[in-house]
């Protein structure tokens, strides 16, 4: 019984494209989440999702899928965020701010102007089961290439973001790792927005990492816990879709939530059982 | 020195080459708040960095780094540490911690930038005796501080700054009530006789 529920979805090839889609996102924005929190990036990384509307509106207009345009799209805005950032002297915040809600709103007017058709609602909370073969093997490719590019880069993006100063004083070429970083963790948000769309993406990249840094002693053990949390709350949160008729994207980020929950629970647990009952 | 400011005017050679090119003498102990200490990292993760320079492509550590690691640890006394989150230390350890990070490097010319802002007085002993042993080794030690108090039985030389060189040599003589007016003393009526590369009349060059 219990194997025939696990099984039974994937009667249908649009739910195993979902799966695996589900599971390599997940599983990437969750690895590139452990980063992200301890760079305090959040809201850089909100601005790289809402950004790429424009984009969209602009490559939909001229034929293209979104899956297409997410690799150019995402360098793009990595480039450009960096960019601003580092060359104005009015506060990070204030610069992904300003980009964030100008892009934004620059794409809803192409929307309307140019008359593009785009299920907004799919765009902004995901429809991942909507995922074509070639959708998958696109987020498949950026998955090889993105994590392939962090672990490689692993050492020096760790020396960098701990210490950005020692990095620049030790040789490292601390400018390339800023955009190396940028452009990857872009990569990454710009291909899951099928998955899990514009909005709630983040609570993909930032929910399974802050809970997997409150169950684990170290970085490394908290990058694999949050992979786990990260590919468990899209896999089960699909299922969850599946049975309860639910729309999936949300579901994934619920689940994260509570996997968040649970996690804080038991760091006040192990702490002190008695802080629990108060 | 570091490389991280450029000259506005003047040269300057560390052994003979440019401060870009001699990166690779130059260990640097930075300022604890220039740090990111929201991530959960080990001892010996941040000790590591010392050997992690931009041809460091791999993700595991091998044997012969984790010996050096050890190696610098135990001169530093923290061998015990090693995995311990840097997170779970106190601020004289952590200067401990970054000062065996220099020493995996094998720096020649070690800079500590206000190595003692965030210890306390026994610890700053701690850290003063280990950069007393690493002395012996045949390295330079520059320590930039604030703090004037008991530079005479620190440190061998002293060179005092405030926009200009104040004075230098051994801080028992060169340190007169004179030198600290001109250093934390009001700077506009010094300022007016300066600008880059005239430093007024007072300090002879």
């Amino acid at each position: 019984m219990g194997v025939e529920i696990l099984l039974e979805p994937f009667k249908y090839d649009f739910m195993i494209r979902s799966f695996v889609t589900a599971l390599l996102s997940g599983t990437m924005l969750s690895i590139l989440g452990t980063f992200t929190i301890n760079k305090n990036m959040g809201f850089m990384a909100d601005a790289m999702a809402h950004a790429t509307l424009p984009i969209i509106a602009v490559g939909v207009f001229f034929g293209f899928s979104i899956s297409e345009l997410g690799a150019p799209a995402a360098i793009l805005i990595a480039l450009f965020l960096g960019f601003i950032i580092k060359n104005t002297n009015i506060g990070e915040d204030t610069s992904i701010g300003i980009i964030f809600s100008s892009f934004f709103a620059l794409g809803f007017i192409l929307i309307s102007v140019l008359d593009v058709s785009i299920n907004l609602e799919d765009l902004l909370f995901g429809q991942i089961l909507a995922v074509s073969a070639s959708d998958v093997a696109v987020i498949s490719t950026l998955f090889v290439v993105v994590l392939s590019t962090l672990f490689i880069f692993f050492k020096q993006i760790l020396f960098y973001s701990f210490d950005p100063i020692g990095a620049q004083v030790r040789d490292l070429n601390v400018t390339f790792l800023n955009y190396l970083f940028l452009i990857i963790l872009s990569l990454s948000i710009v291909s899951s927005l099928q998955t899990v769309g514009i909005v709630l993406v983040l609570s993909m990249l930032l929910i399974p990492a802050a809970a997997a840094k409150l169950v684990s002693r170290t970085f490394t053990g908290s990058i694999k816990i949050s992979a786990i949390f990260g590919a468990t709350s899209s896999v089960a949160g699909l299922y969850l879709s599946y049975y309860f008729n639910l729309p999936s994207g949300p579901t994934m980020s619920m689940v994260a939530s509570g996997i968040f929950i649970l996690s804080f629970l038991t760091k006040k647990l192990m702490m002190n059982p008695k802080s629990i009952s108060r | 020195m570091a490389g991280l400011i450029p000259l506005s005017h003047g040269s300057l050679e560390i052994k003979g080459l440019t401060p870009n090119k001699a990166k690779q003498f130059i260990g640097y102990v930075p300022q604890n708040n220039q740090i990111n200490w929201n991530f959960p990292l080990s001892v010996k993760q941040v000790v590591e960095m010392g050997l992690t320079n931009k041809n460091t492509f791999n993700i595991f550590s091998n044997k012969k780094n984790s010996k050096i690691i050890q190696d610098s640890l135990s001169k530093v006394g923290l061998l015990e540490k090693i995995d311990e989150n840097v997170n779970n230390l106190s601020g004289g350890q952590l200067q401990r911690v970054l000062l065996a990070r220099t020493l995996t490097q094998g720096a020649d010319i070690l800079l500590l930038d206000e190595a003692f802002s965030a210890v306390d007085i026994g610890a700053e002993e701690d850290v003063m005796k280990i950069i007393n042993n690493i002395k012996q080794d045949g390295k330079t030690i520059l320590i930039a501080t604030h703090d004037v108090n008991n530079i005479a039985e620190k440190f061998d030389e002293v060179l005092c700054l405030n926009r200009h060189c104040c004075a230098f040599g051994d801080p028992s003589e060169v340190l007169t009530d004179e030198v600290i007016e001109e250093m934390y003393g009001p700077h506009n009526a010094m300022l007016k006789e300066h600008s880059p590369g005239n430093h007024g009349a007072q300090d002879g060059s």
